[in-house]
This record gives C-alpha cells, sequence and structure tokens, in this order.
C-alpha cells in the first residue's frame, strides 16, 4: 500500500503529513492532526456530519482520501472562532437560537452553512431548509438550526 | 468503516493515465469519488489500485461548438450548475442538476463519473438519454466516441474496459427555443430516484411539436427513451390531452422492483413524472395547459 | 434465489451430453471462472470471478456433480464458495438438462443460489443478479461454440485428439463477456422501449 507526503493549509496553517493511501481526510483531520471537531456519522457521505470546506467550498472529508488534500486549503470548524476563542456571527447565532443539542452534527451544520450564507447573503427560510438537505440532525427538529441561520445573516448582513 | 488499503496513484497527463490502467490489475479510476468512496468504506468495492485524475490536464472544460455541448469528464456538477453555457445552451441539464445530491457532494462529484458508475436512479445519465450524447473513450489504443445509447451495459455496468478512461462527454444542441423539463420523485431531497424524467420539446408557434425527446431513470437498469410517448407527441399538438396520452405510455414499460418501491409504483410515478415534465416544458413554450 | 437461464449448443444430444460433462474440458468457456484441481471425478475445485455491477467479487470453492443422470441427461451440481476478500459466500444448487433442440440441443439450468454475508447484499434491484447470470450463461455458451467449431477443425487435421482439454485449465478471457455485452445491450434495449429508434 502506498504512503504519501502531503502538504496542505489547515485554518490558515501549514501541515504536513505522512498517510496511507486510504486514510482518508476525515480522518487524517481526526488522528493525524487532533482536529476532532470534525465527526463520523456515517462514512458513506449522507448525513454530513463530517463537512468540511475545501478551498472555500463544502465537501464529505469521509468520502476524500488525505492522499488527495494535497496542496489544498482545508477549513474545518476549528477554523471558525477568532484566535481568542470568541465565536463568529454563525456560532454565536447558533448558541442564541438553540441551534444544538447534543452538538454531534454541529459542525457539518457551522461548514455547511458557512459556505450557503457566503453565496446567499439573504436567503429565504425555504432557500436554508434546502441548503440543509446534506445535514442530518437527531436532535433538534431543525427549526433552532434554521432560526439560527436565518440570524446569522441579518447579523453579517448588518456587520457587511 | 474504512477501505481496504491500496495503491493511491495521481498521474498528471492522460497518456501517464491511460497507461497506467493498462498495466495495473484490479485498478479503478478515481474522479469525485462521491459514488465509488463509499463502496470502498463498506468494502463492497476493494481494489488494488486508484488512478485519481484530478491532476490529469484537459478533462476539465465546458466548450461549445460543432453543435454541441462538449464537456470534459472531469467537470464538477457544481461547475456545471453555474456555467452560463449549461445555462443557456442546455437547461435541462442545468435543471437535473439541481436534483443530483447535496451541494456537498456537487461540489466533489463529476459528469464522467456519474456516467461511468451509471446507477439506474442517477439524473446524468437520463440527460444524456435525452440528448443523444456522445461519450469520448480514451485507452493507450486511442480515443472512441460512442453514442449514449450503447453506452450502458445492464446494471450499474458501462462498455467502459477497465483499461480506459471517458474524457468528455458531447451533447447535441437542441434548436435555441426550445423547451425542457426534468421532474424527479424521491422520498427526501437529494435521495436516490425512485422515478425521474427528463423532457425536450422543440415547439413551433403553433403549439406543433417538431420533435421529443423522453427518458427516464430509476426505472429500469439504465435510462429508457419513451419511444411510444415521443412519437404520440410529434407532429401534433401540444395540449392537456396530448400530454395526458404520452404520458400513459410510461405504464407499460418494464419497471424494477426493490425494497424502495415495486414495479407497478414505479410506473405509476414514471407516468406522473413524465406529465408533469411536459407541463413544465409546455409552460416554458407559453402554452398555457 | 432461484435464477433460469438456458442456452444453445449446436450438437446433437448425446454428444452436448458427453461435451457438457467434460468440465476440465468446458470450465475455459466460462468467463471469469479457473479450474484449480480435479479431486475425484464428480469433485472439482475452483474459483469464480464475477463482476456485479461496480462490485468485482471473486469466490473460491468447490462444485460436485451430485445426480448424474445419463438416461434423462440431467445433471445435479451442488457449489459453495467463500467470497476471497471476505465479503461473504454463495451456495448454488443447480439442475442442468439437455434437451434436443432441432439439429442441436438446448441446455436448460435451474439454479437455486443462496447468498450470505455482504455479498447478498449486492444488486440493490431484483433481477441483477439473474441479469448478469444470464451474460455469463451467453458468453460460456459463445466460446463453448467457438471450442466446438476448433475442435472440429482440428479433429479433421487430426492435430489433436479430441476430448482432451486443449490447453490446461485457465482463465477466459474477459474481453468475450464484453464482445456479448455489446450485442445483448441492442436486444435488452429493444426489450424496454416501446418502440424502436
Amino acid at each position: 500500500m502506498s504512503s504519501h507526503t502531503i502538504r496542505l493549509t489547515v485554518n490558515g496553517r501549514s501541515c504536513e503529513g505522512s498517510v496511507e493511501a486510504r486514510i482518508t481526510l476525515a480522518d487524517f483531520l481526526r488522528d493525524g492532526l487532533g482536529l476532532t471537531g470534525t465527526h463520523l456519522g456515517c462514512e458513506h457521505g449522507v448525513c454530513g456530519a463530517c463537512t468540511v470546506l475545501v478551498d472555500g467550498h463544502t465537501v464529505r472529508a469521509c468520502l476524500m482520501f488525505a492522499a488527495q488534500a494535497n496542496g489544498r486549503e482545508v477549513t474545518t470548524v476549528e477554523g471558525l472562532a477568532a484566535p481568542s476563542g470568541a465565536l463568529n456571527a454563525l456560532q454565536q447565532a447558533f448558541h442564541d437560537n438553540h441551534g444544538l443539542q447534543c452538538g454531534f452534527c454541529t459542525p457539518g451544520m457551522l461548514m455547511t452553512l458557512t459556505e450557503f450564507l457566503h453565496d446567499n447573503p439573504d436567503p429565504s427560510e425555504a432557500e436554508v431548509r434546502e441548503a440543509l438537505t446534506g445535514n442530518l440532525c437527531r436532535c433538534t427538529g431543525y427549526a433552532g438550526i434554521v432560526a439560527a441561520a436565518l440570524d446569522a445573516a441579518r447579523r453579517l448582513r448588518q456587520e457587511a | 468503516m474504512k477501505p481496504a488499503a491500496f495503491d493511491y496513484h495521481a498521474p498528471c497527463t492522460l497518456e501517464e493515465a491511460v497507461g497506467l490502467l493498462a498495466g495495473l490489475d484490479n485498478a479503478k479510476v478515481l474522479a469525485g469519488g462521491q459514488s465509488l468512496v463509499p463502496m470502498m468504506n463498506f468494502r463492497y468495492v476493494i481494489v488494488d489500485h486508484l488512478v485519481d485524475l484530478a491532476q490529469v490536464e484537459g478533462l476539465r472544460s465546458i466548450t461549445v461548438a460543432g453543435g454541441a455541448l462538449r464537456i470534459g469528464a472531469m467537470t464538477s456538477q457544481r461547475e456545471l450548475e453555474f456555467s452560463p453555457e449549461v445555462a443557456q445552451h442546455c437547461p435541462l441539464l442545468g435543471e437535473a442538476l439541481g436534483h443530483i445530491g447535496h451541494r456537498q457532494t456537487r461540489n466533489r462529484g463529476t459528469i464522467g463519473g456519474s456516467l461511468v458508475h451509471a446507477d439506474p436512479a442517477a439524473e446524468l445519465p437520463a440527460v444524456c438519454a435525452a440528448h443523444d450524447a456522445e461519450i469520448e473513450i480514451a485507452s493507450t489504443r486511442g480515443v472512441r466516441a460512442v453514442p449514449f445509447r450503447d453506452f450502458t451495459a445492464g446494471f450499474m455496468a458501462t462498455i467502459v474496459g477497465p483499461d480506459e478512461i471517458v474524457i468528455a462527454i458531447r451533447l447535441p444542441l437542441w434548436p435555441a427555443g426550445h423547451v425542457h423539463g426534468f421532474r424527479e420523485f424521491a422520498r427526501r431531497r437529494g435521495d436516490f430516484a425512485i422515478a425521474g424524467a427528463a423532457v425536450l420539446l422543440d415547439v413551433g408557434p403553433d403549439a406543433r411539436v417538431r420533435r421529443a425527446a423522453i427518458a427516464l431513470c430509476g426505472i429500469a437498469s439504465s435510462p429508457i427513451r419513451l419511444g411510444e410517448a415521443e412519437a404520440l407527441l410529434t407532429a401534433g399538438k401540444l395540449d392537456a390531452a396530448a400530454i395526458k396520452s404520452a404520458a400513459a405510455a410510461a405504464r407499460t414499460i418494464e419497471s424494477l422492483s426493490d425494497i424502495h418501491a415495486g414495479a407497478d409504483y414505479r410506473r405509476h410515478l414514471a407516468e406522473v413524472m413524465t406529465r408533469r415534465a411536459l407541463a413544465d416544458a409546455a409552460r416554458r413554450a407559453g402554452i398555457s395547459l | 434465489m432461484k435464477i433460469e437461464n438456458s442456452f444453445r449448443v449446436d450438437l446433437p444430444v448425446a454428444e452436448a451430453w458427453t461435451t457438457l460433462l467434460d468440465i476440465p474440458s468446458v470450465a475455459p468457456c466460462m468467463p471469469g471462472a479457473e479450474l484449480i484441481a480435479v479431486e475425484d471425478e464428480r469433485t472439482y475445485r475452483g474459483r469464480v470471478k464475477v463482476k456485479l455491477g461496480p462490485v468485482a467479487v471473486a469466490f473460491q470453492g468447490q462444485a460436485r456433480l451430485d445426480e448424474v443422470d445419463a438416461a434423462a441427461r440431467t445433471v445435479r451440481v451442488k457449489a459453495s464458495g467463500s467470497e476471497m476478500k471476505g465479503r461473504g459466500s454463495a451456495q448454488a444448487d443447480v439442475q442442468f438438462r439437455i434437451q434436443p433442440d432441432g439439429a442441436g440441443s438446448r441446455v436448460d439450468i435451474a439454479t437455486d443460489l443462496a447468498l450470505a454475508g455482504a455479498v447478498a447484499q449486492y444488486g440493490r434491484a431484483q433481477g441483477v443478479i439473474g441479469e448478469t447470470a444470464q451474460v455469463i450463461i451467453d458468453a460460456f455458451a459463445a466460446n463453448l461454440q467457438r471450442q466446438i467449431a476448433a475442435r472440429h477443425s482440428a479433429a479433421a487435421t487430426t492435430e489433436q485428439p479430441v476430448g482432451a482439454p486443449a490447453r490446461p485449465p485457465a482463465e477466459a478471457p474477459a474481453l468475450s463477456v464484453f464482445a456479448v455485452l455489446i450485442g445483448l445491450i441492442k436486444r435488452w434495449f429493444a426489450r424496454l422501449t416501446t418502440a424502436s429508434r
């Protein structure tokens, strides 16, 4: 089995690692870099818990091999808050709107909404719900998540 | 679940890629990975080699030439979704893309990968069937072009050999002003289609149908063209009655049956999706039903 | 799972019977099959590689000719094997019947197939395994015809003794399966579309 040296940027910092070919990006982030915010729910691309940004676009980290991320810029949930630890507007909105209970789906929700709100700063509720179809939540019934997304959109528009 | 061990190759040229496939045993091509990697994670698919096409030059492109839209096989579904050329020249493709999986899978998934994976429920093969697409396939022996109707070969199989790579898809363009419809039934948004209909119509100013193409996904192992329905519509006036009888032709096809839906239900859905897609197309042609 | 298939062979019934029972000789005609050993006159060990859609599986196991009825020209074969990468196992109870069909013969095959483990979940829709079985059997029949034709012309020049394996047991080329698949597409498409295109 082949081993590969990969160099990539994760949350703005350069990282290097040596990985077996079959190690997924999710496993590399979690086990290789200790960034356990990216969760594994299904490992076949349907639950969205492993969603991260690669070159600014959401991907399923469980469906990408770490070797494929060579030379890429990866953003995980750990990269959302400020260096001081202050939550960003989206995270704060989740906090304020009960957008999470157990928190397992939350990193994936946040990464999906990060891309979505960047592309759609003024979404309708229907558009938010459509955008979240690729992220499953077992706890909340999605109401708090949708409210958080709309609230975050409002805050981000005000900041802009 | 973790995949079994394999060797990973990342060639930079097509020549290198086909050379690798010709020489390696039990190798598979990696395109977007959105269908293949889940199967590897389940260990349904166990390969000794993966040949990643991500860095092969010349496989990502969208060009209009010679009356066709030529799409490089590694073009992502996302790129197609946001492409002005697709929106202008192949609106059926544009509409079908919104039904494929989710944003996160479309960001990585490719058109070539979807066609070669050949899931019976997949939308892109249905669009290719409706357009009578041509598939360009490369190997160490050169490039061959295969019409889409000869491309599929049974359940989740195509005529692409183990040492071949799909490099491009050509969609012959329909006349400017043609209309389209795409309707899919799935239990949840982004789920595999239980039945889907892709429709292309060229309608004259007198509401007469000059040409019709209707392709169904989810019903059989690969997309079906409803030849009878197309014949019923052609040269006739496009109205509610014509749509109803064309859609009824969908009831006579042989259908798959599985835990998601039995054959009868799929046939029923095929008729309903065909009728709705035709109605969408008619509305786009300015015909009130 | 019950699967029914049949194929024709251009040999009179008696000759078809002896030809098909000469397992080491006909095994190379089966795409993806490899005969490893002959344990006794009724028991054979081998490997079979099959592609079910995107999944390539390989079974290793044994097949035994259980009930051989030369008068009725029926054979019952009991085969079992395990998937070589741990993805499960298969057991097949196969009834062969050879009947006259014009100048040649028709072979009817009724298979009772039981899959266990991961392989049991492949083929999401009914008929996939049956469809694959028919493709393999059609390829087998085509290869067998070629072998018979070659043997007849070889016999005419007395180059090799009839009945002995032409070469050591080997894997049938996968390319023959693709050639059959392409031919099958048109027939299968015609079956599904309601008007010719």
